[in-house]
């Protein structure tokens, strides 16, 4: 959240979208764990270039440590943790890709972009409307959340009673938030049918050629090679 | 120009805020103050002028409201926005982007002003308001004062005609107060027209050219700035209206000072430095509460008001020092079961489906016969079996009390009680506190309210970084 502004604006956010639909390709149609192996490395690269440092890092290495459970110290153990854990392993080790770049694509594009990117698309101004309205209201949920834990640990409320405790409070200023906020989006014009500017442009520059040829080959790998 | 002509509006569903044949004219570099106590409806004035209502707020409305010989009802929100830019109270819930160049663009933005014209009109806006060094930052590492800043910048910068902002100070300290003051009498100077919602009204002296008094939705007086600032102490009291002059907190003893309770039991604090993970907010905090004191704590937005208030009552820890209770020192846990926090928003802390079983709920063995002589006491006897959310603001505070004293908690600590209260609703929290302190327990109250200081405070902790 504390990036600037010329470090967003290296990746276009339709990229980050086609990285995600790639992810989930490869996902679903690879067989070849080189595939996987090469486009996690490949997703670490971009969160370097990025200057996503700390990220790149945690999910290299989460991913590293899955691996090496999978092929190295879970054939070694008993069977009894084998046959317990190995479907556990596999299944988080595949959806690996996906989760990284969805996680990518939340750190880097900022809702203003991704509300630009959805105009660029031509999706209908009354679908991009309710759908950005959503959006931001998930950091107001999680304002929330913290002032009613606070309020739970104050009343020191049994374990029993803490999932309704959560719940209601929420619900009841749920209504209220998305009131506020839609009220102020309404007096500042985000009806208005006029063809929308923006401060902030968006455009493929080299960075997302780049990103996208590569994360096509890898697709197309995940297809061809068995 | 803005006319009211007969305008009557009830809520669809709710008594509160409606309007009775209202009539009035505001001319092109007016400023005009709406006040009256708390559901009298002034917002829902502001709201009938930037066309919330009808269009967004559902109820029966009868009369025309007119800007510039348009009739609003006639005309989609957005026509309406270009002329009429709002201000809304709560900081938190007037945001879209997450950015601050972005916030205050987004109203050009959606009105299709050019990309170069655009960012020249963010830069000479942040100038004009003296804002810059809150351009680029990430609206969450905000205060709520520059959440207001940033509100209002994003205002100006479609450069309405008119400016209708509903009540912009309740979240502000003094010099944010200051700042809101000299940005109002800039849009004076150039010639808009400005409507204020406002309880708090000292700030709006020499700016105000005529007050709007209402009464259950009446407009009951209206004066000139210079006639209503000359009303008496008493009648304006009468009336339900907040302070005209602005009080220092004089007279109140600074937190160093002795106190006046019975010195049995005692809170310490020793050598305390209080933050988050590794980041120190506020150092070296020294000082002992007794029973029977109310202690004002204020300072300014970001200042670490909830730091405090949250290492006090056990939800967070204390970076160093100790917080000792008749000189044992206590860890959070037992902090936790000591204290209890009034939120300033009640609503989080209200689980139940009954003010009775609010009383009870999530408590261990609980002790129904206190909570009966509690609700008694906090006069909530005969709202027992309603749902907390339909209560009033004040009632719902209590409700809190009331949960606290069932709880057996000794300490008290109140976060912005009186944020957006008329005067009568301020004097009973007031009233509550004292009562609270009569009965031997710890208040501390977090406030920038100068007047519920005078009225209750026995002492002042001033933070400072």
């Amino acid at each position: 959240m504390k990036e600037k502004e010329s470090v967003i604006k290296v990746l276009d956010p339709r990229t980050c979208l086609m990285l995600l639909i790639f992810a989930n390709l490869i996902t679903f149609f690879q067989s070849s764990i080189w595939i996987e192996v090469g486009w996690i490395c490949f997703l670490g690269c971009i969160m370097l270039f990025m200057g996503q440092y700390r990220m790149a890092v945690k999910w290299i290495f989460t991913y590293g440590f899955i691996l090496l459970l999978q092929y190295f110290l879970l054939p070694a153990a008993p069977k009894a943790i084998t046959t317990a854990f190995t479907l556990l392993v596999n299944y988080s080790r595949r959806m690996f890709p996906c989760l990284m770049a969805g996680a990518f694509m939340i750190k880097v594009i900022s809702l203003r972009q991704f509300i630009l990117a959805m105009r660029k698309m031509r999706i209908p101004q009354n679908l991009i409307i309710p759908i950005s309205v959503t959006i931001r209201y998930f950091p107001a949920i999680k304002e929330e959340v913290h002032y009613i834990r606070d309020a739970i640990k104050l009343r020191n409320i049994r374990s029993a009673d803490k999932l309704e405790a959560i719940i209601v409070p929420l619900m009841i200023s749920a209504t209220a938030t998305a009131e506020e906020l839609s009220a102020a989006a309404v007096t500042r014009g985000i009806e208005n049918p006029i063809r929308k500017t923006s401060v902030t442009e968006i455009k493929f520059r080299l960075p997302d050629y780049l990103y996208g040829f590569i994360g096509l080959l890898f697709t197309a790998g995940a297809f061809v090679i068995k | 120009m803005i006319e009211f002509k007969q305008v009557s509006f009830a809520y669809e569903g709710s008594g509160e805020g409606k309007l009775r044949d209202l009539n009035f004219t505001v001319k092109k570099g007016e400023c005009i103050l709406l006040t009256g106590r708390s559901g009298c409806g002034k917002t829902t004035v502001t709201r009938l002028i930037n066309g919330l209502i009808p269009a967004f707020f559902p109820g029966k409305l009868s009369g025309e409201v007119w800007i510039d010989g348009r009739e609003v009802s006639e005309e989609p929100i957005y026509r309406i926005a270009e002329k009429a830019g709002s201000v809304f109270q709560n900081p938190k819930t007037q945001f879209f982007n997450m950015d601050t160049d972005g916030e205050i663009a987004f109203g050009m933005e959606n009105n299709g002003v050019p990309q170069t014209q655009m960012q020249q009109r963010v830069n000479q806006t942040a100038e004009e308001l003296g804002i810059e060094k809150l351009l680029g930052r990430s609206i969450f590492s905000l205060s709520g004062g520059e959440k207001q800043k940033i509100a209002f910048a994003s205002v100006y910068a479609m450069n309405p005609d008119i400016y209708l902002l509903d009540e912009p100070s309740s979240n502000l300290d003094e010099d944010a107060i200051d700042d809101l003051r000299k940005h109002i009498a800039l849009l004076k100077q150039q010639g808009k027209t400005v409507i204020i919602a406002e309880h708090r009204i000292y700030y709006l002296r020499g700016l105000a050219d005529r007050i709007f008094y209402l009464e259950k939705g009446e407009l009951k007086h209206t004066w000139t700035g210079e006639e209503f600032f000359k009303i008496a102490m008493e009648d304006r009291k009468h009336m339900g209206l907040r302070s005209m002059e602005h009080k220092k907190d004089k007279g109140l003893l600074r937190i160093d000072g002795k106190s006046s309770g019975k010195k049995e039991e005692m809170l310490e604090f020793q050598d305390l430095a209080i933050g988050y993970g590794k980041k120190v907010v506020l150092s070296k905090l020294d000082f002992k509460a007794f029973t029977g004191d109310i202690i004002a704590v204020t300072g300014h937005n970001g200042v670490g008001k909830s730091t405090f208030s949250r290492t006090l009552c056990g939800l967070l820890k204390p970076l160093a020092g100790k917080i000792l209770w008749n000189n044992t020192a206590l860890k959070e846990k037992a902090r936790l079961s000591h204290s209890y926090m009034v939120m300033q928003d009640v609503n989080y802390q209200l689980f139940a489906d009954s003010v009775e079983h609010e009383c009870s709920f999530g408590i261990q063995n609980p002790d129904y016969e206190l909570a009966a002589k509690t609700m008694q006491e906090l006069g909530l006897s005969e709202y027992r079996s309603r749902h907390p959310n339909t209560l009033s603001g004040g009632q719902k505070q209590r409700v809190a009390v009331a949960v606290s004293m069932i709880c057996k908690k000794e300490i008290l600590i109140f976060d912005e009680p009186t944020s957006g209260l008329d005067y009568e609703s301020m004097l009973s929290v007031a009233g509550l506190m004292k009562r609270l302190a009569k009965m031997g327990k710890i208040i501390f109250v977090v406030t920038h309210d100068a007047e519920l200081m005078a009225e209750a405070c026995t002492r002042i902790l001033q933070l400072e970084a």
